[in-house]
């Protein structure tokens, strides 16, 4: 159990692709963390440098008080759970789970003759803090700021160095863990993940979620500090997906331990993170909780990438008429006037009606009911998805256009109640729910909200 | 229809039928592919194999069938009493010990050029590994016959340079053997190959994980890489183990006068080829066919060994 802090972390890759750029954050004991994103945006790597098996190019990575930079992925403390789970084809998956336990070696004390446990200074952990010591005194000297973090763990390990060198420690050996005890921790593991049945088993001969039950299994026996998770689900179908998902948030709740997961699938990183940690490209968009992602996006690719089906967005102008703001659609015909109290949170630079703004609406915040929210529009049915329990109606605010098939700048998706039949073609009125709209800059894509 | 499938016949199995009824000349012309090859094996197996056998109970001395006579066991009695069979087998096993060295360094040099080294550097190595494969044995060999010549020899003009006595690679007893088994090794790079697209096949999460389980280098290439291309290792072994039982050209090549210092290049494949060259008066073809078929027998029991053997270590998971 520990937290894990990440500064100034950057990945470049030997051919200049920069994977991970300053990535910042410190996560806390017991946290679920999830690093969320599509594809190539870094969130594997940065997952990968935290388990030391990618370089970390500059930056510093702390896991407890310890920096780890280059420190072996066995020394971290940490297990891993891979996407193709990554189990061992040619053993059973008793010795799949045991495989670390049996190969690693724990100091049991020494005795002497009369059975009493030896003291004597601990050269060797000596030997090892000094050496520690100076690779941290390297990389301050390789940093032109001070790094407060740095700092600490310079001090802090003077004053262990210090403790070690004056006080005897209890004189131990390496042994191996032994078998009965391996045996105990193997079957806890299994019981707690229901695959004690499969024990004799080769993972061929097992499904994919009870392959991914054995990865974890794997993880679990070490009882590590942190947990690291690379799209452990994505290999599963939709149905056990669910059930997996939560599988490993119960699993969180009895290990207390912190864990950190990576996923490309927005559903998975909402349900089971205690915070998230959107990626695009490499660079970190937000760090957040996940209803305030939902509901305070720091930029349009937050607010696009969270919720399902995607935010609208629309280009407009905003402009202040006495103590009310004009919203004029740039690719529609379309213009609503709220009071300014309802935009009291925008940035009132963007009121001059000159600077282009994004404006977002979530498709629960469009209604077809009529008169459920008082700004109307008319919008040309395009098709209809019933999903059952509702409806998804794609359809497009410019009513003069042409019904495309790509994406377009006034293509909207909203919400209407199951059974919704309308034909293509069809002009409808929508009610907008202006309350709830995020804006951006339209260059930067940033909110336009300055408070929260 | 109806009637059908009173008859128990369901539609989809009627239907099912007719469409795996082949036509007539897809009948002619599968069979004219599987009858070709089986001729082949008639010819060319079967019967010299049966031949073979027949010819090993009779005193055979020409290539004329019409002078054979039955002679019973005789040949395989006399074949165990020869004074050169002690020889070839001692040779013959010793030989065999190119087989495991190779196959571990060969594996181990595999291993090396798939680790992220300089590009070049893996390029000539793979090409000075590969060569000896392409210009084959007999070239191989009677390159390295130059370079272990006993007077004029590369080595021996070194070691006579730096004052040292020169040695008689492929003129003593003791200096022969090793020198073909320094020969063997350089010509088997296709081995260094096989095993390099066979490591480069692992997995590489796997590699990841058992890192993260807290294994050594060693330990990961023990534990988790060697079981992986088991498969690869154990044709890889039977392939070289029914080589090494019939080799002679390189003991051939260094040895000049055809069984070396102190009868040292006698393998059994070259005692059979002798049977039959230098020695068809005193002992022609039934002795020989007697110990090809020794050689044959022990060559299976080999193989079935290594086999059942190998059921327990070779993974295909």
């Amino acid at each position: 159990m520990a937290s894990v802090r990440l500064k100034d972390i950057c990945k470049v890759y030997p051919n200049g692709l920069e994977a991970v750029k300053n990535f910042n954050m410190e996560i806390e004991d017991k946290e679920f963390i999830v690093f969320v994103g599509p594809s190539g945006c870094g969130k594997s790597t940065a997952l990968r440098m935290i388990a030391g098996l990618e370089a970390i190019t500059s930056g510093e990575l702390y896991i407890g008080d310890k920096l780890v930079n280059g420190v072996e992925p066995k020394d971290r403390d940490i297990a891993m759970v891979f996407q193709n789970y990554a189990l061992y084809p040619h053993m059973t998956i008793y010795n799949n789970i045991a495989f670390g336990l049996k190969i690693r070696k724990v100091p049991v004390p020494v005795l002497d003759e009369q059975g009493n446990e030896v003291y004597e200074t601990d050269y060797k952990k000596v030997k090892e803090l000094e050496r520690y010591l100076s690779k941290l005194k390297k990389y301050k000297e390789k940093s032109n700021e001070i790094i407060p973090e740095l700092e600490q763990a310079i001090i802090n390990t003077e004053n262990e160095l210090e403790y070690y060198k004056a006080t005897p420690q209890k004189k131990t050996v390496l042994k191996r863990i032994p078998k009965a005890e391996i045996d105990r921790k193997v079957r806890e593991a299994a019981e707690i993940l229901g695959i004690t049945d499969y024990l004799k088993k080769k993972p061929k001969e097992m499904s994919g979620g009870q392959r991914q039950r054995v990865a974890l299994g794997r993880a679990i026996v070490r009882q590590p500090k942190v947990f690291l998770l690379d799209e452990p689900l994505s290999n599963l179908d939709a149905k056990l997906r669910t059930s997996m998902r939560a599988e490993i948030s119960k699993l969180h709740n009895k290990l207390q331990t912190t864990f950190i997961y990576v996923t490309h699938d927005q559903v998975e990183a909402m349900t089971m993170g205690t915070r998230i940690v959107v990626m695009k490209l490499g660079v970190v968009q937000q760090i957040d909780t996940p209803s305030n992602l939902y509901n305070y996006p720091a930029n349009k690719f937050v607010a696009g990438f969270i919720g399902t089906p995607q935010m609208n967005f629309f280009n407009c102008k905003l402009l202040k008429n006495g103590a009310e703001i004009m919203i004029n659609f740039i690719d529609a015909d379309i213009s609503f006037t709220v009071p300014q109290k309802t935009l009291s949170h925008i940035n009132s630079d963007y009121f001059d009606g000159t600077k282009s703004v994004i404006l977002g609406i979530r498709s629960e915040h469009i209604s077809i009911e009529k008169n459920k929210y008082p700004h109307k529009a008319k919008c040309q049915v395009s098709f209809i998805e019933d999903l059952g329990i509702d409806c998804q109606l794609y359809g497009d605010i410019n009513v003069n256009g042409v019904d495309s098939i790509t994406e377009s700048p006034t293509r909207l998706v909203l919400k209407a109640p199951a059974g919704t039949k309308f034909n293509t073609g069809d002009i409808k009125e929508v009610y907008f729910d202006l309350k709830n709209i995020h804006l951006f800059d339209a260059e930067t894509e940033h909110t336009l909200r300055v408070d929260k | 229809m109806k009637l059908l499938a009173k008859a128990g016949f369901s539609k989809q199995i009627f239907f099912k039928k007719k469409e795996a009824v082949v036509g007539k000349g897809e009948k002619i012309q599968g069979f004219l592919m599987a009858v070709i090859p089986f001729i082949g094996f008639l010819a060319f197996t079967a019967f010299p194999l049966g031949l073979t056998i027949f010819v090993s109970f009779t005193d055979l001395h020409s290539y004329d069938l019409t002078t054979l006579q039955w002679c019973g066991f005789d040949n395989y009695i006399k074949l165990f009493g020869l004074p050169m069979f002690k020889d070839a087998v001692v040779n013959t096993l010793y030989f065999l010990l190119s087989v495991p060295i190779n196959l571990v360094s060969q594996l181990f040099i595999a291993n090396l050029l798939n680790k992220p080294l300089n590009k070049t550097f893996k390029k000539v190595a793979r090409l000075i590994l590969y060569i000896p494969t392409i210009i084959g044995g007999v070239a191989v060999a009677l390159i390295w016959n130059w370079i272990l010549e006993p007077n004029y020899g590369v080595f021996n003009s070194l070691l006579s340079a730096l004052g040292l006595e020169k040695i008689g690679f492929t003129t003593t007893k003791e200096w022969f053997m090793p020198s073909v088994l320094i020969i063997k090794w350089w010509s088997a790079g296709l081995n260094v190959l096989i095993f390099q697209s066979a490591l480069a096949n692992v997995d590489n999460s796997l590699k990841e994980a058992a890192r993260i389980d807290g294994a050594s280098e060693r330990r990961i290439f023990f534990s988790v890489v060697i079981p992986q291309i088991s498969p690869m290792i154990l044709y890889t072994l039977m392939i070289e183990c029914i080589a090494a039982f019939q080799e002679m050209s390189v003991m051939q090549i260094i040895a000049g006068n055809g069984v070396g210092p102190s009868n040292s290049a006698v393998t059994l494949s070259y005692l059979m080829y002798r049977m039959t060259n230098e020695n068809i008066y005193t002992e022609g073809f039934g002795l020989a066919s007697a110990l090809g078929i020794v050689l044959g027998i022990v060559v299976i029991i080999v193989s079935v060994t290594i086999n059942t053997i190998s059921k327990k270590f070779v993974s295909y998971d």
